[in-house]
């Protein structure tokens, strides 16, 4: 039980220093920060309140599919856009 | 024992083996529920990939009080959550039964401020497909409607997805009650838990995205 307690604390800290974080001028490094933060209390939601910090391999890799096959739908569709030329990319920011 | 016994199903040998298949088994759809979700993070990251500069206009639109006060009482209701799956399989339904009762009125709160905040950006204008005209001084106005459009379909599936939470929570509640035995009551809150945390993990992304694209 204290462990949970502790892990509240842990994400309401992380929620505190994002919105203190997000008044800060980062410019581009904003995001990452705030994406980093939530990665973050991700885990720690992830490991202690729903236990995966003690549940079996089988449950922790069935846990890790649904995000791995994010990261190819995120991943390969930025192969995409992340590369294109300014006057290709220009046709979806200007109607 | 004898009632150990009784609640394994038939399909399994012993209550260990069918603890891990119904873990599994909340897992997997919990993985289906992430590429659900991940399809609109994907539309969301393309177009704000495209159009910086109007998603961090409109971002300021939003009520980043509302939202920071939202986020803390989901975090706290995943606490009273946690506590009920704790209490449950300590043996004590009473107080397992407050934490969830405690649990589903956060849900419930979480809904009533989000209901709010939804009525302030309607009387913005902020709502593309309600209002009859969508209120935007800013430029660029239809990548703003983008932003509106990916804000109320996001936030909107992930209130949904928390009602149903609070109707399983309601469910649990009722069929907890009259039982003296606690086999089949501490799975089910042990997987309802996972849901419950799950929804929590969704906000804790569009949060930032949303409120502090700022």
């Amino acid at each position: 039980m204290r462990k949970l307690l502790l892990t509240y604390a842990a994400l309401l800290a992380l929620l505190s220093l994002t919105v203190a974080a997000s008044f800060i001028p980062l410019d581009t490094w904003s995001l990452p920060v705030s994406l980093g933060i939530a990665t973050a209390k991700t885990a720690l939601i992830m490991a202690f309140f729903m236990q995966l910090s003690r549940a079996s391999t089988l449950t922790r890799v069935a846990a890790a599919a649904g995000f791995l096959w994010l990261a190819i739908l995120l991943s390969l569709s930025f192969s995409d856009y992340a590369f294109r030329e300014p006057e290709n990319a220009s046709y979806h920011s200007n109607p | 024992m004898k009632e150990a016994q009784n609640a394994v199903r038939m399909q399994f040998e012993a209550l260990d083996q069918q603890k891990q298949a119904d873990t599994l088994g909340m897992w997997i759809f919990l993985a289906t529920e992430v590429l659900f979700f991940g399809g609109m993070f994907m539309a969301y990251a393309a177009y704000r990939w495209f159009n910086p500069d109007v998603f961090v206009l409109a971002s300021k639109e939003l009520n980043l009080l509302a939202g920071s006060i939202n986020t803390a009482v989901l975090l706290s209701s995943s606490l009273t959550m946690a506590l009920a799956d704790h209490f449950i399989h300590a043996g004590n339904k009473t107080n397992a039964q407050r934490l969830l009762t405690l649990t589903i009125s956060l849900g419930l709160v979480f809904l009533l401020i989000k209901g709010y905040e939804y009525h302030e950006e309607y009387s913005h204008g902020l709502i593309p497909f309600i209002n009859d005209q969508f209120q935007w001084e800013h430029g660029q106005a239809d990548r703003a409607e983008l932003f509106f459009n990916l804000y109320f379909l996001m936030t909107g599936m992930h209130a949904l997805h928390l009602f149903l939470g609070c109707c399983l929570l309601t469910v649990m509640l009722f069929i907890n009650r009259g039982r003296r035995t606690l086999f089949r009551p501490q799975m089910r809150i042990k997987l309802s838990a996972l849901y419950w945390h799950f929804v929590d993990v969704v906000w804790v992304f569009l949060f930032p995205l949303f409120y502090l694209a700022r």
